[in-house]
């Protein structure tokens, strides 16, 4: 029997205009309202939680409705001693809240209220001889951290403080032989995965290492009928995929390669109508995760003039990138 | 400040402590849909399964997470008792097995000597069977073992060890269909756990057998993928080449009815010898050697043989499951093996004269880039012939708008667009800002 494609149908009464002003409620009051069991299920993870709210807020141009000290000093309060960050206070330091506290603090233009030296000895400190970083002192490898950590160094200019040559060497020997990238040497292919690799290389200043036509195919394979991405072959399409695969495709100037209008009809059906918000697929529970990525990839598809830009290799304003020394770097076509 | 928020916690956690005390064989942790609470335990027992109901979880974890973090806050993880602290940590990683504080709280016990390894992997697979793609699980089982492994085992240990670690992938991808990390985890075992590596063989015949089974699943091809490296690199003679030369048999088999015509004196020497034992053993001329394939003398015919053998599997596999995406993505890791094969044997056109001291002149290395097509390649050549006629079958076979015949259609293009094109396009141009 011939099995049909792995997708989903997208109904006829699904949102299909732009709901910014219930997105805008959504984040503000987002965590306000959490009962004690979900908030003990994610404090794990609060700093990146706030990355995600903040940065779309951000796009949608309402920073200021969240009381912008409090937020800086609640990252602040985050850094240990070590010089990494922790999700939340009690918690223990780890590359991935150490990214987004920074990327908070500079959307705020507030980084100077940490110690960056402590930060950039704690970043660096994760890199291994092999060139590859470990998240957190329990030693787990995975490409993720890489671009973790060459992104908290070039959003502080110190780019320096690393082996930058073994670091890409490491990411090298990730790639696939379908253009594509895994978590550590022979994983398969996974566009999270090559986002974070990518915008590595973009950071490094090394895309030339790509074979971005096999990459770029491999990306666009992603789409299906129903306008969404998948991150795998065989995967149902997930709004945080469009953000994966079309960050990428933008940073190796193929973004035209994906079909723009299926694709913010697709995002634009994973609203929720009722409490605003973007969940996975049409019909499940709306999260800021997946707001954020729906509202920046509409933001790179270009399809919503209310949205900022978003730069593709950071996913964070790119107006508030300002300040940085060494831009990343983007192929074009 | 939360501490009795919920009298029943202790009761509870003592209850699904015992259990994994008695049951040494327990194998499973689930969440009962039983939303009232009755005036009994909500823990339940029954075939190696730990049970709970639901209507005690969340609060059970509140108290658990509250209990912890509060400890952790006044560091006084380490002053507390033991036993009271061990039940809480196994509530906790229970409930929410991503949370990497509470496993990086057991990390330290371990590290202290205070919780057994082996203990912790049992305490972790629970966690997994009920949570198959929890990412930190696998993470914590990863950590635990490259501790035990640090030091020498015995022989008998380490392999007690491997085959738990399939067991466990294996039942993690088994629940969530294309698992990433179940699949990860696999690779791991069999790269970085001494002894593992004997195993390959066995890996790659028991592997076909699950594809064969599970034919929309790119991890568990791609994992197959990873074997048919490994093995790729250590082929040598052995039971296998008889399957792997009935395999060449068809894989030769257009040989016979297509002519390939070409000037084989611009093909390289590897090239014409490799062309001769292919016509030999078409013809079933006796092999002087023990092997039918004369492996020994000829080791890319072992390879072909390897890599046909997987080709053909692939086409039977696209023909008995029309329509499944991963069994195609499985299909271009086989050519692009092949591709790079066909160039090797290419460019292995070095005579011994352009030879000083070992190494090719400069102008003969540069012949290593000579481009791939069809006329230059005999064994090129007969790998697309084998994509034309699957191309053409699939397309007939199938109606013009089926899942099938876009996908053998995208097959085409990649091929053509992608992986010879690139070839071609090696010293192409990008501008880079």
């Amino acid at each position: 029997m011939a099995k049909p494609m792995r997708d989903i149908v997208l109904a006829k009464d699904l949102p299909s205009t732009l709901l910014l002003e219930k997105h805008i409620e959504f984040l503000s009051s987002y965590g306000t309202d959490k009962n004690d069991y979900e908030f003990c299920m994610t404090e794990y993870m609060r700093m990146s939680g706030m990355y995600w709210v903040m940065t779309a807020l951000n796009l949608a141009g309402c920073q200021d409705r969240l009381p912008a000290e409090e937020v800086i000093s609640t990252v602040v309060k985050c850094q240990e001693e070590s010089g990494g960050f922790v999700a939340s206070p009690g918690h223990d330091a780890h590359i991935l809240y150490t990214l987004s506290a920074v990327q908070i603090l500079v959307m705020y233009d507030a980084i100077d209220q940490i110690n960056i030296e402590s930060l950039v000895s704690y970043v660096s400190g994760l890199q291994r001889e092999d060139g590859s970083f470990v998240g957190d002192k329990w030693g787990e490898v995975d490409t993720r951290f890489s671009f973790c950590a060459v992104a908290c160094l070039s959003l502080v200019n110190r780019m320096d403080a690393i082996n930058v040559e073994k670091a890409v060497d490491f990411v090298m020997s990730c790639m696939n032989f379908d253009g594509g990238f895994g978590s550590c040497p022979g994983a398969e292919s996974h566009a999270g995965q090559i986002y974070c690799c990518v915008g590595f290389l973009s950071i490094t200043g090394e895309l030339h290492r790509v074979d971005a036509d096999l990459l770029g195919w491999w990306l666009c394979e992603r789409q299906l009928p129903s306008g969404g991405l998948n991150g795998r072959p065989e995967k149902l399409p997930d709004v945080c995929y469009s953000w994966w695969v079309l960050s990428s495709l933008s940073i190796l100037g193929r973004l035209h390669w994906v079909h723009k209008g299926q694709l913010v009809k697709f995002i634009l059906a994973c609203q929720d109508t009722e409490t605003g918000g973007f969940s996975d697929r049409p019909g499940d529970m709306p999260d800021p995760f997946h707001t954020l990525f729906g509202l920046a990839a509409l933001s790179l598809l270009g399809e919503s003039p209310s949205i900022k830009p978003v730069d593709p290799t950071f996913c964070m304003p790119v107006h508030c990138l300002d300040k940085l020394k060494s831009k990343p770097q983007r192929l074009y076509t | 400040m939360h501490d009795d928020i919920f009298p029943a916690a202790e009761k509870i956690l003592t209850d699904i402590e015992n259990i994994f005390k008695r049951d040494k064989l327990l194998k499973d942790f689930e969440i009962v849909p039983v939303t009232v609470g009755e005036n009994k335990s909500p823990v339940l027992h029954a075939e190696h399964t730990l049970g709970l109901q639901e209507w005690c979880v969340r609060h059970l974890y509140v108290h658990v997470y509250h209990k912890v973090m509060n400890l952790k806050r006044q560091q006084r993880l380490r002053r507390e008792d033991p036993s009271v602290l061990s039940r809480l940590l196994l509530g906790g990683v229970l409930l929410n097995p991503d949370c990497t504080t509470l496993w990086n709280i057991r990390r330290e016990f371990v590290v202290l000597g205070r919780f057994d390894p082996l203990t912790e992997l049992h305490i972790n697979a629970i966690t997994l069977s009920r949570r198959p793609k929890s990412a930190e699980s696998f993470v914590y089982r990863r950590w635990i073992l490259k501790r035990m492994t640090a030091e020498p085992l015995e022989s008998a240990t380490l392999s007690s060890i491997i085959e738990e670690e399939l067991q466990v992938s294996l039942m993690a991808a088994d629940r969530y269909a294309n698992n990433y990390h179940a699949w990860n985890h696999r690779m791991w075992v069999m790269s970085h756990i001494p002894q593992a590596q004997d195993k390959f063989y066995d890996e790659w015949t028991t592997s076909e057998i699950w594809v064969s089974k599970h034919v929309s699943e790119h991890s568990g091809l791609q994992y197959r993928e990873f074997l048919l490296n490994q093995v790729d690199q250590h082929l040598e003679h052995t039971d296998y080449c008889l399957k792997f030369q009935s395999s060449l048999e068809s894989f030769l088999s257009p040989l016979k009815h297509s002519i390939f015509n070409s000037d084989f004196s611009k093909h390289s020497t590897v090239s014409q010898r490799l062309y001769q034992s292919f016509v030999d053993l078409l013809d079933k001329k006796e092999s002087c050697s023990q092997c039918p394939m004369n492996c020994k003398e000829n080791n890319f015919m072992l390879q072909i043989g390897f890599l046909a053998y997987e080709l053909l599997l692939v086409t039977d596999l696209i023909h008995l499951y029309p329509g499944h995406e991963a069994l195609w993505c499985h299909r271009r890791f086989v050519l692009f093996c092949f591709f790079s094969l066909s160039k090797k044997i290419s460019c292995n056109s070095t005579k011994e004269s352009d030879i000083m001291d070992g190494i090719p002149l400069p102008k003969t290395q540069k012949l290593c880039v000579l481009e791939i097509d069809s006329d230059k390649c005999f064994l090129w050549w007969l790998v697309m012939q084998h994509e034309d006629a699957l191309i053409k079958d699939c397309v007939i076979k199938t109606t013009e708008e089926s899942y099938q015949t876009k996908l053998a259609l995208r097959h085409e293009k990649w091929i053509k667009s992608v992986l010879i094109c690139k070839e071609n396009l090696s010293c192409r141009t990008q501008s880079v800002s």
